[in-house]
């Protein structure tokens, strides 16, 4: 009886030691449309951010910002906004994942970031990622998703305008959003998914995903 | 002694259950959901099920195929969710029709099951607790009910002070709640640790000294959720901590359920500041309360599964092992609220969610 007590303590420490689940109650949509930026040498210098947020969330967000009270939601007035919304994402990398082949490009310090409402009160965040060392990716295939692994935000990519490069772009590229629940072609992706990696991540599995092929 | 431990492997494995109920809750929720309405996303995976097995690939990759379809199906499904509950209520708002009252109510609902598939409404501690406490199978429905409910108040209770009173921003208001997370998971841990002391005192000290004092036949009784131990003098010297298991304490079930509750639902928040600003405060709060009765179901359902695992493994053993079947669900279920409400405590310390 007495080895009750540590074996059934053994049993709930393995179960802690399980991975966290992803959990399926976001609280937070974002519609995400990215555009890559280029530097004079055709090399990825950054990605440029606009999240369009939900009714809800962005209701809750202005809440009590609207400091001159106008009814309008000015950027200054949500300057704050912004810029906490900027400070605590960095902890999350901004959600954002570019592979070239398989390999990760790092990224610094969002610029360039302003939240504004539109007509209907929707918020819309916009922020630039600059890469951390210009990249050139020539021929091969630029994998870009922007998902959270914990699904505390949904994200997905917009359906007009989701992904678009920047005019300095090489030239003859191609771009194919892959949106895991709607194509057939998820089985492809998977398996492309696969070829080059060996680690397993599930959140990535369910993230809408942007492949940009150049020639 | 090998017939314990042949019970406390039963037992890993019910525990296991128990987790994997909870961690599974939601891929199963999304696995089954995929497979009604969308008749034609399932009959693609059907036929490229067979093909992928041919080309030879491991379990490994149809199962994240499977999964991210599942997941994305239910990211998009509480979108339009999430949309359509904020048309229902400006639809209120606009039209003031009883229809558009009753697509609030059920589309908040709808919300509240799918929701609490997640982590954050204590589906692991209330399912922890009843196997812990052998409650039944309606007390784990009580149980989860009364969370539920606390929860929603809990939500109202801040809107109505900070939001109206106050006049709090939105951002104050999600620090705050941030707060009472972990206040609740605090309580939740100190709550566990009570729990994991009286259980140790009952299934491991008592029995060892009445043992030493040379009470043997104490055993027959352990059982018995001490409800005839009084009339054994010779047992009255041990401790008799009358409300770890036996008759359902309100108060030990309301304080567990408020400790769960005091946390409120980030979902049902939004939902009271986006009703507020439409000028529609009345309707967010009838709005939570249709969500509380959604998550109050999810959770009572995985409670009810757990409770109902260990009921199923006392009844199919035999009177020895079922009584160490008893204390190791006693003490394991209080191991692990107190270990969830540490492990909570800690995470609910670390980086703010993102938004």
């Amino acid at each position: 009886m007495r080895h009750l007590g540590p074996a059934a303590l053994a049993c709930a420490g393995l179960l802690f030691a399980a991975p966290p689940s992803a959990t399926a109650h976001p609280h937070v949509f974002v519609s995400v449309s990215a555009e890559v930026q280029y530097d004079g040498a055709g090399q990825i210098s950054g990605v440029k951010h606009l999240w369009a947020f939900d009714e809800m969330y962005s209701a809750s967000a202005v809440l009590g910002l609207d400091k001159d009270g106008d009814g309008k939601y000015s950027r200054d007035e949500l300057q704050e906004l912004a810029q906490l919304n900027v400070e605590s994402l960095k902890e999350f990398e901004y959600f954002t994942f570019m592979k070239i082949e398989g390999d990760a490009v790092a990224f610094t310090d969002p610029i360039d970031y302003f939240v504004e409402a539109d007509d209907q009160g929707l918020l819309r965040l916009t922020f630039t990622l600059p890469a951390k060392s210009p990249v050139k990716h020539g021929s091969l295939k630029v994998d870009l998703s922007i998902y959270d692994p914990s699904f505390f935000i949904a994200f997905s990519f917009a359906q007009k305008d989701p992904v678009s490069l920047a005019s300095a772009a090489p030239t003859g590229c191609k771009i194919a959003v892959k949106r895991p629940d709607q194509e057939q072609a998820n089985d492809q992706l998977t398996e492309d998914m696969f070829a080059g990696e060996a680690t397993v991540d599930y959140g990535e599995s369910f993230a809408d995903t942007a492949e940009i092929q150049c020639q | 002694m090998s017939v314990s431990r042949t019970i406390i492997a039963a037992f890993c494995l019910l525990l296991a259950v128990l987790v994997l109920t909870t961690v599974a809750g939601p891929l199963a929720l999304a696995q089954t959901s995929t497979a009604e309405p969308a008749g034609t996303a399932s009959a693609e995976a059907e036929t490229t099920k067979p093909k992928s097995l041919l080309a030879g690939r491991d379990d490994a990759q149809v199962a994240r195929g499977w999964y991210g379809q599942s997941m994305a199906w239910l990211r998009r499904q509480q979108q339009s969710l999430n949309r359509t509950l904020a048309a229902s209520v400006r639809d209120l708002k606009e039209q003031g029709s009883g229809a558009a009252a009753l697509v609030l109510a059920g589309i908040s609902f709808l919300y509240g099951v799918l929701h609490a598939a997640g982590p954050g409404h204590g589906k692991a501690i209330i399912s922890a607790y009843a196997v812990a406490s052998a409650e039944t199978i309606r007390r784990s429905i009580y149980l989860s009910l009364m969370a539920a409910f606390f929860q929603a108040l809990s939500a109202i209770a801040i809107v109505l002070v900070l939001a109206l009173a106050l006049k709090s921003t939105g951002l104050e208001i999600q620090h705050f709640s941030r707060r009472l997370e972990q206040v609740s998971f605090a309580l939740i841990a100190v709550f566990g640790l009570w729990l994991l002391v009286a259980a140790l005192r009952r299934y491991v000290f008592a029995p060892a000294r009445a043992a030493l004092a040379g009470h043997g036949h104490h055993h027959d009784h352990a059982h018995d959720h001490g409800h005839d131990h009084g009339s054994h003098v010779g047992h009255a010297h041990i401790p008799e901590p009358k409300d770890l298991t036996g008759p359902w304490s309100w108060r030990r079930s309301i304080a567990i359920a408020a400790a769960v509750g005091i946390r409120p639902c980030s979902g049902a928040i939004i939902l009271l500041i986006f009703a507020l600003t439409q000028g529609m405060l009345w309707a967010g709060i009838a709005g939570t309360f249709a969500m509380a009765l959604g998550t109050a179901i999810t959770v009572a359902v995985l409670a009810v599964l757990a409770v109902g695992t260990r009921q199923l493994a006392e009844r199919a053993s035999g009177e020895r092992a079922g009584r160490i079947i008893e204390a190791a669900a006693g003490i394991g279920g209080a191991a692990l609220v107190l270990g969830l409400g540490v492990v909570f405590f800690l995470a609910s310390l670390g980086p703010a969610p993102p938004l």
